[in-house]
């Protein structure tokens, strides 16, 4: 007869997977990444080529579109030189996104310019056709009201929205609790509705 | 908004009332107002090729020359390979033993005749 166990089995022996833990297999840049960490540079200009539009979108919304090419550039920089201590337990993305919303930081200070940035910057670009002109116009409302947010509204609002990140890796990216996350973005969407009710943009 | 838009509808279909129109209003404001557009798209791919070129020039190569690079960190191993086994060789080569001269000499002489056999 085997003898029955004195102990329980410990805690971790039957502890389920934390079903918010990152899956590396559910990382679509997985494998451009292990290549890049081994040294192929041109498949970090893959990366660098699926991210840079969004990473420009983010940067826009930080900084200004003037000073937003230059915080990608140097972001990317950063990736690239700091990727061999990158662990892969993060998104790619997240990774990407908390070295440009540190860059972005760095920047705003170095200016020591206070935003809103001047309205002329966020209307740049071509007219374009009327439904184009629209939503441009839609695009520079919102700009305007995102832009006189305070900094870490405005930046786990930008990261959820534009970037698209989960709410958990807005956290990893900001280093704050995911509780804090959520209150900020729900402050800022209030902020954003008081914004839209009072200006009367409502279509 | 037009009322019969589906997005100023809530799920079980009835036409939205003012309060769910305005959300709904309000949701396509601010996803319009923050999603990337075609000037992010545009600024990407300029962004993304002179990122290659600077990354280039900060390697200090050519596309040629960097695959060439890649290619020889991908055989590090090959030149520890050959070291290896070229110590265990050494390592293991029989110890020459120590020939003594007079002894080759004589048993050479020996057999030429040169010597009578049994000289001490």
């Amino acid at each position: 007869m085997l003898p029955t166990l004195a102990f329980p089995a410990p805690r971790w022996a039957f502890a389920p997977r934390d079903p918010l833990a990152f899956d590396p297999a559910r990382d679509e840049d997985a494998s451009w990444v292990v290549a890049a960490r081994h040294g192929d540079a041109e498949a970090f200009d893959e990366l660098v080529r699926r991210h840079a539009a969004r990473l420009h979108a983010v940067a826009r919304r930080l900084v200004g579109p003037g000073d937003a090419p230059d915080a990608v550039q140097e972001c990317l920089m950063t990736a690239y030189q700091g990727l061999p201590r990158f662990r892969g337990d993060a998104r790619f993305s997240t990774y990407l996104h908390a070295i440009l919303v540190r860059q972005c930081r760095r920047k705003a200070r170095r200016l020591a310019r206070s935003l809103p940035w001047p309205d002329g910057e966020m209307a740049s670009g071509d007219p374009g056709p009327v439904e184009h002109a629209e939503r441009r116009e839609v695009q520079r409302q919102v700009a305007r009201a995102v832009a006189r947010l305070p900094a870490p509204y405005r930046e786990a609002l930008v990261l959820r929205e534009t970037a698209g990140l989960e709410y958990r890796d807005v956290a990893r990216a900001l280093g704050v609790p995911i509780g804090t996350v959520r209150s900020r973005i729900a402050r800022a969407r209030e902020r954003l509705r008081e914004a839209f009710e009072r200006d009367g943009v409502a279509p | 908004m037009n009322a019969r838009d589906p997005r100023a509808r809530p799920a079980g279909g009835r036409p939205a009332g003012g309060r769910e129109r305005g959300a709904a209003a309000f949701e396509r404001w601010l996803g319009d107002g923050l999603a990337p557009d075609e000037r992010d798209a545009a600024a990407g791919r300029r962004l993304a090729e002179a990122w290659r070129d600077r990354r280039r020039a900060l390697d200090g190569s050519t596309p040629g020359t960097a695959a060439a690079a890649r290619r020889l960190r991908a055989w590090w191993w090959a030149p520890m390979a050959v070291a290896a086994v070229a110590l265990v060789a050494v390592l293991a080569w029989p110890t020459p033993t120590v020939v003594d001269g007079a002894a080759l000499a004589e048993s050479y002489l020996e057999a030429m005749g040169a010597l009578p056999t049994g000289t001490p």
